[in-house]
């Protein structure tokens, strides 16, 4: 633990609390004799006491007017359950009216007037991060590109932050689910294998992944040893993840049977069904709940305030000294 | 203006002085104290014939009577001027001594004694000396000059070289102090003094310590060290000081006691009766 100051200047003032061991600021009074007064320890021990008090008020003055703080320090901790990389789709495809819960309420999709996909997504997410508050979580966006938003922590408050944090625009026009997928999966290179991996992909799943992508996500899902989620939110025109009878494909069917066909832990959950949730859950849960050891920065503190309060108890106690001197 | 109180002393040695006054002395002359008889050749003062003790001679030898007479004394007051005694301001030890000094020189000057005034603290600082007269208006000038004393000492060893000033001859010598002295100090000052009879007055308040608050804090300051102490008043510790008090008093009873007399304790307002008791009462 390290302690620093905003402005070490200030410090120059120090020697000012070494005043109260040489003045003692009280009302002195003439008496004929001191040796009328016998010698006591008590006394003297609260001379000395007073002194020291006053002292200290110089003291925490000084350090609280040069800003004392905690630097910010890397602790190892601990954790227990899953690390979860949530991986949510920003794309403009999110912003389309979700499956249920608006008809009626626009003929045309007008932004603003429904509830679309990502805001759902989100809704999902954030009550998912509730649930499990032990699992450390990060967060990343992709459209085109990929966005990590949020390094893998255990802070909920951090975690509901960064998911509220996109909901309130709309998304880009491209989707890249291939690319968010990669670097969703690099995320855990060169991690120590503390704990199952998740990756939690949030998407409506309308992209194409072309093969060399598809064997890279393959290679990367089985090398870091990750088990993929997926939360699938359909669209209000979309036929869902199972093929029709008339034998239409749609983008996300192809993905689902892409990631069905790798061999590897892979599951679905269509958002629609309101049990999906729960389940997702439960499997995270019925997965080991290793302890995660990872290291966590905490910020640094500022300590200007408590020096206050010290200064303010310790000059209430001289004060109160003050106050109960007595006229002989 | 207030009239002077008077008091009264006596001393129960014989002085030697002829000057006449109010003390029985080892003088002989016009007294009332018969001595003893003579011829007359050897007192040739026919107004003391003692018829019968003429006719009772087997000789045939005109006997006269001597008598004794009453002398002066000299009576000093020896001030101590150190700090501790100007504590207080209107109240304080020297305001008191100055009253006792005012009505002790005017006493003398009643009963015909020479006065003087010797103060002094410090010891190399010169000591306030008003040489013994039977002036009453030089006992006055004595109590007015100690009230304007020179700036307090800090201690009282002077008095110790200031004893010389009082003479040979044996004196009634009032020591008046608040004897917040060493205890060795005033032993040494008694043996000085042992020669003259010393009345120690003790100058106090012994109010003082029981108006000490029973809760409080309080930084004094000595008055003759300038030492400073924090002081954390509460029952126990003013008992305690009570009881040193007590104990200090004792032991500076016992060495008066020791030296001749116990001391005159002026507790409070100076009242000219008081000394009196401790004379004749």
């Amino acid at each position: 633990m390290s302690f620093g100051l905003a402005q070490p200047l200030a410090l120059l003032a120090l020697p000012l609390a070494l005043l109260p061991l040489v003045f003692h600021g009280q009302r002195v009074q003439s008496v004929a004799a001191l040796a009328s007064l016998p010698p006591d320890p008590w006394s003297t021990a609260a001379d000395w006491m007073l002194r020291g008090v006053a002292t200290l008020a110089a003291l925490a003055l000084v350090l609280g007017i040069a800003g004392l703080y905690r630097a910010e320090q890397v602790v190892e901790r601990i954790g227990l359950g899953a690390q979860v990389v949530m991986l949510i789709d920003s794309s403009g495809s999110m912003d389309r009216p979700y499956v249920t819960g608006n008809r009626g309420t626009s003929r045309a999709a007008v932004w603003g007037t429904y509830r679309s996909k990502g805001q759902i997504a989100r809704e999902l997410l954030a009550e998912y991060a509730a649930r499990r508050p032990r699992d450390m979580n990060a967060l990343f966006m992709f459209s085109s590109h990929p966005i990590p938003v949020l390094p893998l922590t255990d802070k909920p408050a951090a975690i509901q932050a960064a998911i509220e944090a996109g909901t309130y625009e709309r998304g880009l026009a491209s989707t890249d689910l291939g690319a968010g997928l990669i670097q969703a999966l690099e995320f855990f290179k060169d991690q120590p294998f503390s704990g199952s991996r998740i990756v939690l992909l949030v998407s409506d799943g309308s992209a194409v992944l072309t093969i060399p992508v598809q064997d890279h996500i393959r290679n990367l899902l089985e090398k870091y040893r990750v088990t993929l989620y997926w939360l699938y939110m359909r669209d209000q025109h979309s036929p869902g993840l199972q093929p029709g009878r008339n034998g239409e494909i749609a983008p996300e069917q192809q993905v689902h049977a892409f990631f069905s066909s790798m061999g590897l832990p892979y599951r679905a959950y269509p958002a629609e069904d309101p049990t999906a949730l729960k389940r997702a859950i439960a499997e995270v849960d019925r997965l080991q709940n290793l302890p995660i050891r990872y290291s966590d920065v905490l910020p640094r503190v500022d300590l200007s305030g408590g020096c206050y309060l010290v200064a303010l108890i310790a000059l209430a106690l001289t004060l109160g000294a003050r106050v109960v001197e007595v006229e002989l | 203006m207030q009239a002077q109180a008077e008091l009264h002393y006596k001393v129960r040695w014989r002085p030697r002085g002829g000057h006449p006054g109010h003390h029985p002395s080892t003088h002989q002359g016009g007294g009332l104290e018969f001595r003893h008889l003579v011829p007359l050749a050897n007192a040739p003062d026919p107004r003391r014939f003692d018829v019968r003790a003429s006719l009772r001679d087997p000789f045939g030898q005109i006997q006269v009577r001597v008598y004794q007479q009453t002398s002066a004394i000299p009576v000093f007051a020896l001030v101590d001027l150190s700090a501790s005694m100007r504590v207080g301001g209107a109240r304080s030890m020297l305001a008191r001594a100055c009253e006792f000094v005012a009505c002790l020189g005017y006493s003398a000057a009643r009963s015909g004694d020479a006065f003087g005034l010797v103060a002094c603290a410090d010891e190399g600082s010169a000591p306030l000396y008003n040489p013994p007269s039977a002036n009453p208006a030089a006992a006055w000038a004595a109590a007015q000059a100690l009230g304007a004393a020179a700036p307090p000492g800090r201690d009282a060893r002077g008095l110790l070289a200031a004893t010389h000033l009082l003479g040979a001859r044996r004196a009634l010598v009032f020591l008046l102090s608040d004897f917040q002295l060493p205890l060795a100090l005033v032993e040494q000052l008694l043996a000085a003094l042992a020669h003259h009879d010393v009345v120690p007055v003790l100058l106090e308040d012994g109010a003082a310590t029981a108006r000490l608050p029973d809760w409080g804090l309080a930084r004094v300051r000595d008055s003759e060290s300038g030492q400073q102490r924090l002081i954390l008043l509460r029952p126990g510790y003013k008992r305690r000081v009570r009881e040193h008090a007590r104990q200090r008093r004792e032991a500076l009873q016992a060495l008066c006691l020791r030296q001749g007399r116990a001391p005159l304790v002026v507790d409070g307002p100076f009242e000219a009766d008081h000394v009196t008791r401790y004379f004749l009462g």
